[in-house]
């Protein structure tokens, strides 16, 4: 139980080979997770320093398919937290959690964002941030969360019909921190904004007004929040996303096989632990959106499920969410934020992402680009005429693959590891048949490969054009899941895009957003989407308590 | 950049004046010849209410090249952007927004308010892709209240797309279950969490999807309605056809087949191809020609494309004439033979010629031991494609190889072919194609004499597409052969003697769908034909060699044909058509008068009768029915019959059984009139596994008429009396043909197997001699039993084996059977003609082709091909002869190959 966490994570790094090379399949990071499964559940005596969660949002009023950008640090100990995965979760009145995003942490920091699908319905919801353990190693500074309103034109909130709004807004007193050239700037028209008091500030913007929210950009505790937090295994996660998975009923010595495809792909592997828990760590492999789970030979896995990475909470009996209504009077209103979004989100929005792929996998003692050969309308074919290496074998009517081990010069005896994409193959008569008109390339280890704690009589590896397996059969016992991966890196973006408009192209300024930052000073154009909006400012007030200052400022035509 | 064009947009609006009037500033009207797309957007929004918005980088390159006229902006932006990867949002205040990929909301609902916000329900978020049944789909977002969640959606069939009434939707542990309505919906009600919906169709198969059941939501499901709904099927339309084509009798043979059998000297044969089926056979080792179903070797069309082949082979029958590497197929008619073809009383060969690649440059060719060839192919431009091929023997060391006995020491060989086909296309609906063929052949068996002979044919063609139902194809051409002998024994007899036939030809045929059940087929074919019986001239200045000439014969033969191919329904399908054949034989020519009712002999000639140039001399017309059904008992199997009628007005005077080169040509005249006859065939067409097995078994009976025979010593060459030489024989002929063919597999081949008798008679009519005292006789080629194996051996893809066997009855012979004095010499007497057999044939050829590695990107694909022709070694006979010695007549056997003969080649292609 007591064993240092960093002695453990280094006994159980495998040695592995690595190999560059686009959209090669990423033939796993491997690593022992046993160490984990000694780790039963949030345990206080766990020898891990509290994480310290903070983040800021330039704006809580959205439209569905906006992203929600979110500027986040994790802090542990005074020092950058060595966790390299942060969630932002959407999470509705009732506890349940609506959406969910897994971006890198570099130094402790992100800047990425949640993007909000056409799928939630229009509500007040709670955009709570964390690492898979700050929450349970501290519940108050583990997880950082704030209000937002969403709209979702197809699906209007369940009480939507008054007439009027009664949502009333002053500014708070102490809203000196910030201050600007004019209250009424005409569009178009530029005005300066400044800060007094930097050190205090921890973050500021001039966003649209939320007319649906009256404490707009306040952050909550977790002490006002939550009643309690379910109680799962502690997963730091200091190398990537940890994919967790439970079955029913386990057998501890069966291998499972988890593959996980995307515009990358990668292989890792697994047994249950007693209570049936499977680990599969995906490093920092992002680039991703499906994976798929198979036991040993292709064998069913009755009731296996995918464990959520987010947190199940309770909130406290007395907590409610401010009701989202909206009076029809706001018609005109909204029609200038569906247009505001559609202009921000596809003309005005810059910034890049990380494009850079994981690039790990096997080194192959033979490679075969299938489009280098003459087509042959089985993988039998392929074999037999232009793989020496490999011998396709008849036992017991069906067809098997023996690889030639070219480090002692004999012939295996059993099939060899065949992957697609990455995914594992158990029906070598199958494949033998399946014509290999959508694959590209053949790799071939002709040697022993260890994967984990399994010796395997060489591997077989295609790859398709498209990361579609050729088209191949998946195994009906497989489990394919939707399971969206890690969000890549943004890099960079640029907050300045927000206090003037752009001019690629030709497109209204229809921003939302005219400044999100700490406390630089700038100089800021006003949009041409008319009427209020807020200048907010969260410092840390003289007794060391966060506060938000908010001041209304009304864009004229 | 990229440039597109949109059509000319034709708008009528049928609005009221008042509507018109308000909506005219926002219709586009104007001519945009190639402006770019912000140029056109700046025009528009000049003279319109809208606004564009856009990203720059998003419209660079596109171009706009239309007229609307008065037009909505909604289709003109359609049009414009229907090659383009934009998309465009209008809002209600007239803003137009292009965004690339994805369509921007740029509008709020106002229904937005009068909603009703229960039961909300969202789509399913996962996608119906290969991998429909493993997918966890999650349905619904989470929402408060309760344990269940309801999943609506709407299942449709796969291969329809309709929706399916009567499914059973069902999840597996709770066992609630719901039935689809009319439209394909269902609602169902479920324990919230991960389930798994099944899907049962009447009478198709069980599909799943999984669920991750949050919230109400929609689940779709596109499901099969057949058992093999998912599965491939892999259709083989050639093994198909067999069983389901019309026509009954008809042999394909594609250049894949042809590269499966031995090639034998070095070359991929067509005739040695079809040699191999069931029907087809030769009368010996190594001969010009082939006999199907009975007929003699001049009663097969042999047709290169439009052209005839007078003569199909080089080098004594080792190689057919055409070329294989430009060659795309051939198809044999034995019986069944369409309307559009005709001329000959056997069969048709066709053969249809390769053409030139569209993408590149290419070529082909080999080197064997005794020819070597080199074709090249490829495209002039866009819309000109071309093919040449040359072939040239260059070695006389086969003819070593003869049987020693031949004495054939001296002897020398060489020939040379070369053909090329242009195929350009006009434009759409017309394409015309030029097809030339040249060949000579050149041997001597002693220094001092020297036999040639050559093909030469060209001929054009134009195909115009009239529309989808009818095509027509309108070629003309001309046919040429000629063979000569040039003797240069000494100089004082040198001579050289020659022959030849011009065939110039033009035909008309059309081709047109009526329906889905008729394909018409119809035209007229024409041939004007110019023939040199035979010229014997002195060679060299001291020839005292009298010079003799036989007059040419002309002739025109005309015949319109029409032909439907009607499928009355899915069994039944019938091929019938008639084709009329007119002939007319023209002078000049100064012919005999025999005495009515007496033999064409000289004795009985009475007068003389004068024909001028172009006068008619005697003409000859009559139908020819072809008919033919295939009637399918089942999907893979059906029984045909057919009866056909043809007539032939060319006969090739041989007196041999054989095709040899100094055989020439006669036009029927008046007195030797068209050959005719008339066939009858029933055959039974079975598949076997999966198509993979084909298998044939057909019965024929053959009567002909006007057949030419010989009486005994007869002479051929020079003889411009031959109506005093031939005989006007009947014939019949009848047999059974089983074929088994396995076109796949590691292990594939045919068997082929005929039981066929081929019977002459002289006709009763005939005065001058009557054969066998008028009893039915074995024609040269009548050998009952032939059998043809082939076996082929896919080791791998590279190297694969093939074993080829043929057995067959010995051919017939008319033996002496005494000597007598006469006259103050020994003369000999014959037996009854074709009264005994040679020995029967037998021989196995054994081939491996080595093929290259499947490395695409080489500079030439090249295999090796190797075997031994007649592994056995059998002294095969050829023929019997017999030489008087030491006073007695003394028989022997001549077979041309009687050792083992071991040959390699090497084939590129490029």
């Amino acid at each position: 139980m007591n064993v240092p966490l960093r002695t453990k994570i280094l006994k159980c790094l495998d040695n592995f080979q690595w190999k560059v090379g686009p959209n090669i399949f990423v033939l796993g990071v491997v690593f022992c997770l046993l160490f984990f499964k000694s780790m039963n559940s949030v345990n206080a005596q766990v020898d891990l320093p509290k994480e310290l969660v903070r983040f800021s949002i330039p704006k809580t009023l959205y439209l569905v398919e906006e992203k929600i950008w979110f500027d986040a640090e994790v802090n542990s100990g005074g020092n950058a937290t060595p966790s390299q995965i942060l969630y932002a979760e959407l999470v509705d009145r009732y506890s349940n959690s609506v959406t969910h995003t897994k971006v890198p942490l570099e130094e402790g920091k992100s800047l990425n964002y949640l993007l909000l699908s056409d799928a939630i319905p229009s509500d007040q919801y709670l955009l709570r941030l964390y690492t898979r353990i700050s929450p349970y190693l501290d519940l108050e500074m583990g997880i950082a969360q704030q209000f937002v309103t969403v709209i979702n034109p197809k699906i209007p909130p369940k009480q939507s019909k008054i007439k009027s709004n009664s949502v009333k807004k002053q500014d708070s007193p102490a809203a000196s921190l910030g201050q600007v050239s004019s209250f009424n700037p005409r569009s178009g028209k530029l005005f300066d904004l400044s800060f007094a008091g930097s050190e205090q500030i921890r973050a500021a913007g001039i966003s649209i007004s939320n007319p649906y929210l009256v404490l707009e950009q306040n952050q909550l505790l977790s002490s006002e929040v939550y009643a309690s937090i379910a109680k799962k295994t502690l997963l730091p996660e200091l190398f990537g996303h940890i994919v967790e998975s439970k079955v029913p009923n386990p057998d501890t010595t069966l291998t499972y096989f988890l593959s996980l495809h995307g515009k990358q792909s990668a292989l890792y592997t697994d047994r249950a632990d007693a209570e049936g828990q499977i680990l599969f760590d995906a490093g920092g492999l992002s680039h991703w959106d499906r994976l798929i789970i198979q036991l040993e030979d292709g064998a069913e896995m009755e009731g296996l499920e995918i464990i959520p990475p987010v947190i199940t909470t309770k909130f406290l009996a007395g907590f409610e969410f401010p009701q989202l209504t909206i009076p029809e009077s706001d018609l005109d209103f909204l029609a200038q934020l569906q247009k505001a979004a559609a202009v921000e989100t596809y003309y005005i929005e810059s910034y890049d992402q990380d494009s850079l792929e994981i690039v790990t996998g096997f080194v192959a003692d033979h490679i075969y680009h299938l489009d280098d050969y003459t087509r042959f309308e089985s993988v039998e074919t392929i074999v037999r005429e232009y793989v020496p290496s490999v011998f396709v074998r008849t036992r017991d009517k069906r067809k098997e693959f023996r690889l030639i081990n070219e480090a002692v010069k004999l012939v295996f005896e059993t099939n060899p590891l065949i992957l697609i994409d990455a995914m594992p193959v158990f029906n070598s008569d199958l494949l033998s048949s399946f014509n290999p008109k959508f694959l590209s390339k053949l790799e071939v280890l002709n040697r022993e490969f260890y994967l984990n704690d399994r010796i395997y009589p060489g591997v077989l590896s295609f790859s398709s054009y498209e990361n579609n397996f050729g088209l191949y059969p998946l195994e009906p016992s497989a489990r394919f899941f939707d399971y969206l991966g890690l969000q890549p890196k943004v890099s960079p973006l640029d907050k300045s895009q927000f206090t003037q408009p752009t001019a690629e192209g030709k497109y209204p300024d229809f921003r939302t957003i005219l400044y999100w930052g700490k406390s630089e000073s700038s100089s800021i154009t006003a949009p041409g989407t008319i009427g209020e909006f807020i200048l907010w400012v969260r410092y840390l007030d003289d007794s060391g308590k966060i506060q938000v200052s908010k001041k209304t400022i009304t864009i004229a035509p | 950049m990229r440039r597109f064009t949109t059509g000319f947009i034709c708008f009528l609006g049928l609005f009221s004046l008042q509507t018109l009037a308000q909506q005219t500033s926002d219709r586009i009207t104007g001519f945009y010849p190639g402006v770019t797309l912000e140029r056109f957007m700046e025009l528009t929004e000049r003279e319109t209410s809208f606004n564009f918005y856009f990203k720059k980088s998003d419209i660079e390159g596109v171009t706009v090249n239309l007229q609307a006229n008065n037009d909505r902006l909604e289709d003109v932006l359609s049009l414009i952007f229907s090659v383009t990867d934009l998309k465009f949002s209008i809002s209600k205040t007239g803003e137009v927004y292009i965004s690339k990929g994805q369509k921007l909301a740029v509008d709020f609902p106002e229904s937005f308010f009068s909603k009703v916000s229960e039961n909300q329900s969202t789509p399913s978020l996962g996608q119906e892709d290969e991998f429909v049944r493993n997918r966890r789909y999650v349905i619904g977002v989470p929402s408060g209240a309760g344990n269940t969640a309801t999943i609506r959606g709407q299942v449709i069939s796969l291969e329809k797309e309709e929706p399916i009434q009567g499914a059973i939707i069902y999840e597996k542990l709770s066992q609630s279950q719901t039935i689809t309505d009319k439209e394909g919906r269902y609602e169902l009600t479920v324990p919230k969490g991960n389930q798994t919906i099944l899907v049962q169709n009447i009478g198709g198969y069980t599909e799943q999807r999984l669920i991750d059941l949050q919230g109400d939501g929609e689940l779709n499901m596109s499901i099969g309605e057949g058992v093999f709904a998912l599965s491939e099927v892999v259709v083989r339309s050639g093994a198909l056809s067999n069983v389901t084509r019309p026509e009954m009798g008809v042999q394909s043979l594609s250049v894949q087949q042809m590269r499966k059998l031995p090639a034998v000297m070095g070359e991929v044969d067509i005739l040695k191809g079809l040699l191999t089926m069931p029907g087809v056979n030769t009368a010996g080792e190594a001969s010009v020609g082939f006999n199907v179903r009975g007929g003699a070797a001049d009663q097969n069309l042999i047709l290169f494309d439009q052209n005839t082949l007078f003569n199909p082979s080089h080098l004594f029958g080792f190689f057919s004439s055409v070329n294989s590497d430009m060659v795309e197929g051939v198809e044999l008619y034995k019986a069944g033979i369409p309307a559009s073809l005709g001329g000959r009383l056997s069969s048709v060969l066709q053969v249809t010629p390769k053409l030139g690649r569209t993408d590149k440059i290419g070529g082909s060719g080999g080197i064997g031991p005794l020819t070597s060839r080199l074709s090249l192919d490829g495209p002039l431009g866009n819309k000109t494609t071309f093919i040449l091929g040359a072939r040239m023997t260059y070695s006389d060391w086969l003819l070593d190889f003869l049987e020693e006995r031949a004495d054939l020491g001296a002897s020398r060989a060489f020939f040379a072919d070369f053909n090329g086909t242009i195929q350009h296309q006009l434009n759409e609906k017309n394409v015309l194609r030029f097809t030339g063929y040249y060949s000579e052949d050149k041997f001597q068996f002693d220094p001092d004499t020297v036999y040639s002979y050559s093909n030469q044919n060209i001929a054009l063609s134009w195909t115009h597409y009239f529309n989808d139902q009818v095509e027509a194809t309108f070629s003309v051409g001309q046919d040429a052969y000629d063979f000569q002998v040039q003797g240069e024994d000494n100089p004082l007899n040198s001579y050289r003697y020659n022959f030849n036939i011009r065939q110039r030809f033009i035909k008309a045929q059309f081709r047109q769908e009526k329906g889905d059940r008729h394909i018409f087929s119809y035209g007229v074919h024409a041939n004007w034909f110019d023939l040199n019986p035979g010229e014997n001239a002195p060679f060299g200045t001291e020839s005292i060699v009298i010079p003799e000439k036989l007059p040419s014969e002309k002739a025109l033969e005309t015949s319109f044909f029409f032909g439907d191919e009607f499928e009355v329904n899915e069994q039944l399908t019938i091929s019938g058509g008639l084709r009329y054949n007119l002939y007319g034989y023209f002078g000049p020519q100064t012919l005999p008068v025999y005495a009515d009712g007496a033999p064409n002999l000289p004795e009985n000639i009475t007068g003389e009768q004068n024909y001028n140039s172009g006068e008619l001399v005697n003409s000859y017309h009559g139908p020819e029915f072809r008919l033919s059904g295939r009637y399918a008992l089942t999907n893979w199997s059906s029984i045909k019959a057919g009866v056909n009628t043809m007539r032939q007005n060319i006969h090739l005077l041989s007196n041999s059984s054989v095709i040899t080169p100094t055989d020439s040509w006669k036009l029927s005249d008046a007195f030797i009139a068209p050959q005719r006859g008339i066939q009858y065939a029933l055959g039974y067409f079975q598949n076997f596994n999966n198509n993979t097995i084909e298998f044939s078994a057909e019965v024929y009976y053959r009567t002909m008429q006007n057949l030419l025979d010989y009486r005994s010593g007869a002479s051929i060459v020079l003889n411009d009396r031959i109506e005093q030489d031939v005989l006007v024989t009947k014939g019949r002929a009848y047999g059974l043909e089983l074929y088994l063919l396995k076109s796949s597999g590691k292990l594939n081949g045919s068997i082929a197997y005929t039981y066929s008798r081929s019977l002459l008679q002289t006709d009763s009519s005939e005065g001058k001699e009557q054969i066998n005292r008028s009893e039915w006789y074995p024609s040269n080629f009548d050998q009952p039993h032939n059998a043809n194996i082939v076996l082929n051996y896919e080791l791998s893809r590279r190297v694969n084996t093939t074993l080829a066997g043929k057995y067959s009855t010995g051919r017939p012979l008319t033996l002496p059977v005494a000597k007598f004095e006469y006259g103050g010499s020994e003369r000999v007497f014959f037996g009854d003609r074709n009264s005994v057999r040679i020995p029967d044939y037998f021989r196995l050829d054994f081939s491996v082709n080595l093929e290259g590695s499947h490395k695409v990107k080489k500079l030439a694909h090249a295999s090796w091909s190797l075997g031994v022709y007649n592994i056995l070694g059998r002294a095969n006979p050829y023929s019997v002869y017999y030489v008087p010695e030491d006073g007695k007549l003394q028989g022997y056997q001549l077979s041309i190959f009687a050792k083992p003969i071991p040959f390699i080649s090497y084939n590129f292609r490029f």
